[in-house]
């Protein structure tokens, strides 16, 4: 049976005397798509992935995972369901890669188990597969913007969830690690059909690599759908409030 | 390096240790001969070996819940005592000295009851407090903390204004010694500590998790709330214990995390073990030479900890910093 994500009436404030940040949002997500979260500053696109990953408690409505109140669930299991990439990382703590990709078992050991043979086999793989391998021992002081991005990649594949859900992965990054990142992305869901919901920043990217497409403005859904029926030239002049001019580049 | 040899370490710091504490043994205001005699014995396992196994126990419990602190709390300023748990300890010492009651209980007297009890009210406000205020937001509980010492601090500056004559005793325990040492008080600190210890250190790589920061934690399954809890727990008693028969003994809490830090990096299942071992070496060293050095008078060790602390650990900074130029 598929595994979905369904967000019935969902609405959220931080405060009960403050507006809305989310209003209610009916959305349900499907597995191994890659999903892209798109929309202007403050629309409620990091607060919309906080609520998937169980971090914030929606203020009414809910989001059922597999038919299950997401809040009903504790956080141990929701960790080996659904990762999460937050926008930005403490860097200043000195721990060496190899300690902090490994923490992705966490959601697997009890206070005393070490590391099992497997386990150490899972984490030596995931770091060859995001190219860490050579930076394990290195100290997360002493990373780039685009190793640290890569080093929790590796770590969300250790945790070994087939939901990863990423806030703004490439907002750091420079065009190479840019792509890089997005085609490892696109690896994850086709080779080990993972489901990706991003909330993105760059319309391009979103349309190269999502397969759908989820618009907010104000708090609410504006469109949702298929990535070539939504990114279109209106719709998204409509969600920034901006006149565009379009050029296609074919390379 | 350091992270090859674990266990090298672990052991040269035991052996360290054991080093320290034979020297100290032999040293004090009357020498100690090759003959043993019966004064000898008392001196030795009456005097001196009670109170450098406190110094063991409330060193390197104190190193220990100086590192959870800042870990927990984001803050490299944190000591044992940011909680109020000193504060809430020296009014009870305090009440008890003023009111001159005297009692014992498993070989600790009123002033270390009165303070156990003290330290552990003062807990329960501060988390009372920070609760009304949102228990969610570290930054309360620090506050929160930092006012009811600074207010409990200021009650026995009162309490000491109108009674002059015990100014002297108050202001000597607040500073902190390891001088009243009994075995059957090392007894009671011992059980707490090793307890606690034991219950914290297999809470270390939770720990790490908590300095991933309060969301990142959350993702990798902890129950971020319920961890906290527990290690404020751990630690308030852990304080509350080494204070009741030491007093408020600074520095050694928030300096010897950050000179492990410096070697270990920033592993909590080796700052733990290494913290205890260096604060243990560090109080030993310290107490000694607040025993021996204006002997026969003697200066209370938390001043020592403060003068001797301060230049090693400014000096540690300094060094770091010219090696990453």
């Amino acid at each position: 049976m598929l595994q979905r994500i369904k967000i019935n009436g969902l609405t959220w404030s931080p405060d009960k005397n403050k507006a809305s940040v989310l209003d209610n949002i009916n959305i349900e997500f499907e597995e191994n798509q890659f999903y892209g979260i798109i929309g202007p500053n403050g629309a409620g696109k990091s607060s919309l992935v906080r609520q998937i990953v169980g971090l914030k408690k929606p203020s009414s409505g809910n989001i059922l995972f597999d038919n299950v109140d997401i809040q009903s669930i504790d956080k141990n299991n929701i960790a080996k369901k659904i990762s999460f990439l937050p926008q930005s990382f403490y860097r200043d703590i000195d721990f060496n890669v190899y300690d902090v990709v490994s923490m992705g078992r966490e959601p697997y050991r009890n206070y005393f188990q070490a590391l099992k043979k497997e386990e150490v086999d899972i984490i030596n793989e995931a770091l060859e597969y995001t190219g860490c391998i050579k930076i394990k021992d290195r100290s997360m002081t002493t990373l780039s913007g685009g190793e640290l991005q890569r080093v929790m990649i590796a770590r969300t594949l250790v945790q070994d969830t087939p939901w990863i859900v990423l806030d703004e992965p490439v907002s750091n990054l420079d065009i190479k690690y840019q792509l890089e990142l997005m085609d490892l992305l696109e690896r994850l869901r086709t080779e080990k059909n993972k489901t990706i919901i991003s909330v993105m920043h760059d319309i391009n990217l979103a349309k190269s690599y999502c397969t759908f497409i989820v618009m907010m403005k104000d708090g609410k859904v504006h469109e949702y759908g298929n990535c070539d029926e939504v990114l279109t030239k209106e719709k998204i002049e409509n969600l920034f409030d901006l006149h565009l001019k379009l050029f296609q580049f074919i390379v | 390096m350091i992270k090859k040899c674990k266990t090298g370490y672990i052991i040269t710091l035991i052996l360290i240790l054991i080093l320290v504490v034979l020297v100290s043994v032999s040293l004090g205001s009357t020498q100690i001969g090759a003959v043993s005699n019966d004064t000898y014995e008392i001196i030795i396992w009456k005097i001196r070996l009670p109170r450098i196994c406190l110094a063991v126990l409330v060193g390197g419990a104190l190193a220990v819940v100086g590192a959870v602190f800042q870990a927990m709390f984001a803050n490299p300023l944190a000591d044992p005592h940011i909680l109020g748990v000193s504060s809430g300890a020296a009014l009870g010492a305090t009440i008890a000295m003023l009111t001159g009651i005297t009692f014992n209980v498993l070989g600790i007297g009123a002033i270390g009851c009165f303070a156990f009890v003290g330290a552990l009210l003062t807990v329960l406000v501060v988390y009372a407090l920070a609760k009304v205020c949102g228990v969610e937001s570290i930054a309360n509980i620090l506050l929160i903390g930092t006012a009811v010492s600074t207010m409990l601090s200021a009650v026995i500056s009162i309490l000491m204004v109108f009674n002059h004559d015990q100014i002297e005793k108050v202001y000597l325990w607040v500073m902190g010694s390891v001088s009243a040492a009994t075995w059957l008080k090392n007894a009671f600190v011992a059980i707490v500590v090793i307890i606690c210890m034991v219950i914290i250190m297999i809470h270390s790589r939770k720990l790490n998790l908590l300095m991933m920061g309060e969301e990142d934690a959350s993702c990798l399954g902890l129950d971020t709330d319920k961890i906290r809890k527990r290690l404020m727990v751990l630690c308030s008693v852990t304080v509350a214990a080494t204070v009741s028969v030491s007093g408020i003994i600074g520095f050694v809490g928030l300096i010897i995390p950050h000179c492990v830090k410096m070697i270990t990096g920033s592993d909590h299942r080796k700052v733990l073990p290494y913290s205890f071992l260096c604060g243990s070496v560090f109080l030993v060293v310290c107490d000694t030479i607040a025993r021996t050095i204006a002997a026969p008078t003697e200066i209370p060790v938390g001043i020592i900890t403060s003068v001797c602390g301060a230049p090693f650990f400014i000096g540690l900074i300094l060094k770091q910093k010219k090696k990453l130029k």
